[in-house]
């Protein structure tokens, strides 16, 4: 399959960071509240730990959560989120194709036929309406070859 | 395949775009598009659906909420696609249909913009005629870049959706 999109989503990345951030930053102000007395090289230090451990964590969980990888041929496509499973459809198991947005102010390429299937795109940094008019031509080109 | 001009449909993307990203705010949120829309046996190069009742964070959300309607409306766009038919009883058969796709859908507000150029001179005046105060529509030259409208509320204000 090809071709395959997974950009990095900046915000959901900071946000996994600042978990890890925030959580560290609260064990350490509950558990060593003798950090306040300590010399500023190592609290600095310890700040530049936290940092480091944060991304690296905050990375891992960006991964399992948050990382979109879709990709897409002429017969189908396939989209995974995180660790969850990967989901498949083929453009022939729908018959419209909508440009939503959400109250986010993402874009999202919505398939619809009996069930409707939601992409992603500004997630996917993809240009909506240009991918709208892409996945148009292959539900209306899978239409065809099914009907033929 | 029937042929649109480039100018109609750059025309009918600059209008999507400006009502997706928000330039339909001082009436309705926009947020949902849909290409080549068929109503019956008319085929629409545009319909855009969205609610009088904006979506927002904490402040905006919560005055849109007690000081808006919640009401659904839609946007209906029409191109040179259908010239050779588009006269006064098409327009008319346009008009009904949407009507009943108001009254299924429950939507209050609609717009219809019609994308022409000189061969609909003749709809100006029917255009104008449409008193419906529940309905918008714009006629769009987009030849001489002239702009008529029906003769209610919605119509007048329909220009702010479109630059021409």
């Amino acid at each position: 399959m090809s071709p395959t999109y997974s950009p990095v989503q900046i915000n959901s990345l900071l946000k996994s960071f600042v978990i890890f951030f925030i959580i560290q930053a609260g064990i350490v102000i509950v558990f060593f509240p003798s950090i306040w007395s300590l010399d500023i090289s190592y609290r600095l230090l310890m700040l530049s730990i936290n940092i480091g451990l944060s991304a690296v964590l905050g990375w891992q969980l960006y991964k399992k959560r948050y990382r979109l990888i879709f990709s897409y041929n002429d017969n189908g496509f396939k989209l995974k989120q995180g660790s969850q499973e990967e989901i498949s459809h083929e453009w022939g198991e729908f018959s419209k194709v909508s440009l939503s947005r959400n109250e986010q102010g993402d874009f999202i390429i919505r398939l619809e036929n009996s069930n409707s299937f939601d992409i992603l795109v500004s997630k996917l940094k993809l240009n909506p309406y240009d991918f709208r008019t892409e996945a148009t031509r292959l539900v209306q080109a899978s239409q065809k070859r099914k009907s033929h | 395949m029937e042929h649109v001009s480039p100018t109609v449909e750059e025309h009918i993307a600059k209008l999507e775009k400006g009502l997706m990203s928000g330039r339909g705010r001082w009436i309705a949120d926009f947020n949902e598009s849909h290409r080549n829309f068929r109503l019956g046996d008319v085929e629409f190069d545009l319909l855009i659906e969205g609610n009088t009742r904006m979506k927002g964070f904490l402040l905006s959300r919560l005055f849109s909420f007690l000081l808006n309607p919640n009401y659904p409306v839609s946007c209906f766009v029409l191109s040179t696609k259908s010239l050779q038919k588009l006269d006064q009883n098409f327009l008319k058969k346009v008009l009904a249909l949407i009507r009943s796709y108001m009254k299924k859908k429950e939507v209050k507000w609609s717009w219809l913009f019609i994308f022409s150029s000189e061969r609909t001179r003749s709809l100006k005046s029917a255009v104008e005629k449409i008193d419906d105060q529940t309905f918008g529509v714009v006629l769009i030259d987009v030849d001489s870049k002239e702009m008529f409208h029906s003769d209610s509320y919605l119509g007048k204000q329909a220009k702010r959706f479109v630059k021409v």
